[in-house]
């Protein structure tokens, strides 16, 4: 089997909160993990549990207390500056609020757009940009028009998914992404992320509390518990087979 | 009629415009009805109708909402007042939301006691800690002593389905009760409303876009799609057999765990 080289590779990474008058809180303690190209890892755990914060890390929205994290074989654990926002490029994120993600005052074109315009795309390329990506994920062109209060739920997912995929990025981190969304609503957005995924060639980090989303989606799953992992493997083996006690309980209580 | 609250052709409108059409349903003593539907499709709004809280622009056009022989919509206010909370009880969401966060929480079951039935801060706090300790929720005294910021999300929860039931409805409405916890938290919630049920025979009506829920707890199920009933039944035939279409695809996005089964 060829031999490939991880996406992303987290090393040892650690994050610190101190608190007043509190203990110090390591959200996020001594995590490693590879992630693979054109593989869909998912993190699982309860909230509080850290996945977020992992999340937030890797894409440097937060800062590393301690470890390591290699962006396709460079280390950009401290990048700053230029440097960062280059790198940034290549990997994108999808909240879970999907309203909350675009600024209320300006149409989801133009929040769209300010992805393109920070990439350099010129202004006179950026409007049929705007419309090819919005049609990429299954909305009709004209929405670049409306406000985020406009559309529903599951539209402005869609929209949300067409910024980060304004990068042209490599690695896409999908913080609960679907978890605001209607179930059917929810399926259509998972098979927009799978189909997505093979178009573009991309890797997925899926941060997720819903386990049978992960088992049917995922390929690795990572289980979290008070900021360290305490299970990984194969999505299917480890939800059909828990060898920890942890895991066990998450399972069983799914109802 | 044998129903505890019973919908007849409810129709409800946001200024003018009807979001809800067509409703009837009967909810019997010691019934769970699960309200399936998505975002939109008018869950909220029916239970809503029936306490009276619509806000400004909701009004209920058409249809009657009976409850112990009165229909409730052409209810005064005041006649309202002694039903909402004593007679239906209501959860939402987020309960650590609707508590005041400056207040702590055998105060404010105090203030929701005392609304209804004159009761002094002692006696309210004796009948929470009994209720807490029947609904299997730990440490009662250090409860009522917190502050809401001081407990978790889901203690929060918990706490605020113990205390809609501090007056003994005969009916809770469950406006997505469990869909802000964690599946850990979620089966402990879904177990307490079951105790409760099974404790003072309270009927309830859960309103959730989660399946699963629906499943461990619903007697009957109706679901809604765009303010109308598409099917209404017995669970097992609803969820089992679905007859409408709609009902299927609702069903078939939800996503299956396969696991091993326990024992087996």
């Amino acid at each position: 089997m060829e031999e490939r080289k991880p996406v992303l590779e987290v090393k040892n990474l650690t994050r610190v909160f101190r608190q007043q008058d509190r203990a110090e809180l390591a959200a996020v303690d001594h995590i490693s993990f590879q992630l693979y190209p054109n593989e869909i890892l998912g993190i699982v755990g309860e909230s509080g549990s850290g996945k977020s914060t992992v999340a937030r890390l890797v894409t440097r929205l937060l800062d590393a207390t301690e470890g390591e994290i290699f962006f396709q074989g460079e280390d950009i654990t401290r990048l700053r500056g230029t440097k960062l926002r280059k790198i940034c490029r290549q990997f994108q994120m999808v909240f879970q609020s999907p309203a909350a993600s675009f600024d209320p005052r300006r149409t989801l074109g133009s929040g769209i757009e300010e992805s393109l315009r920070n990439i350099g795309l010129p202004r006179g390329k950026r409007q049929a940009r705007v419309i090819e990506l919005l049609e990429m994920c299954g909305l009709p062109g004209t929405y670049a028009d409306r406000y985020p209060h406009q559309v529903s739920g599951g539209q402005c997912q869609r929209a949300a998914i067409a910024r980060a995929l304004a990068t042209d990025p490599r690695l896409l981190v999908c913080d609960e992404a679907t978890s605001a969304l209607d179930v059917t609503v929810q399926k259509q957005v998972m098979e927009l992320l799978a189909g997505l995924k093979e178009q573009q060639g991309m890797s997925y980090l899926f941060i997720c509390h819903d386990l049978a989303l992960v088992q049917n989606f995922c390929d690795r799953v990572l289980v979290v518990e008070k900021g360290k992992i305490v299970e990984e493997g194969a999505a299917g083996q480890v939800i059909r087979h828990p060898r920890n006690e942890y895991t066990r309980q998450l399972i069983e209580a799914v109802l | 009629m044998d129903g505890l609250l019973t919908y007849d052709s409810v129709e409800i409108c946001y200024n003018g415009n009807p979001v809800v059409q067509d409703i009837s349903f009967s909810l019997k003593p010691g019934e769970i009805l699960g309200v399936a539907g998505e975002s939109g499709s008018g869950k909220s709004t029916m239970i809503r109708a029936a306490l009276g809280i619509l806000g400004q622009e909701g009004m209920v056009t058409r249809g009657d909402i009976w409850f112990e022989g009165k229909n409730l919509p052409d209810l005064p206010e005041k006649e309202m007042e002694q039903i909402r909370g004593a007679r239906i009880g209501m959860i939402f969401q987020d309960t650590g939301a609707s508590f005041c966060p400056i207040r702590t929480i055998g105060s404010q079951l105090h203030e929701a006691l005392d609304a209804h039935e004159k009761v002094t801060r002692k006696e309210s706090d004796s009948r929470a800690l009994e209720l807490l300790e029947k609904l299997g929720l730990p440490d009662g005294r250090r409860i009522l002593d917190s502050y809401p910021f001081q407990l978790s999300g889901g203690m929060n929860q918990r706490v605020g389905i113990a205390a809609a039931m501090l007056l003994n409805p005969v009916v809770l409405l469950a406006d997505e009760p469990t869909s802000a916890l964690d599946v850990t938290v979620q089966r402990q919630a879904v177990e307490e409303m079951l105790l409760m049920r099974q404790l003072y025979g309270t009927a309830i009506i859960l309103v959730t876009h989660n399946i699963g829920v629906i499943e461990a707890m619903a007697d009957s199920v109706l679901v809604l799609r765009e303010g109308h009933m598409v099917e209404y039944g017995p669970a097992a035939q609803v969820l089992g057999a679905p007859q409408n279409a709609y009902t299927r695809e609702l069903l078939a996005a939800v996503p299956r765990l396969r696991r091993e089964q326990p024992g087996g």
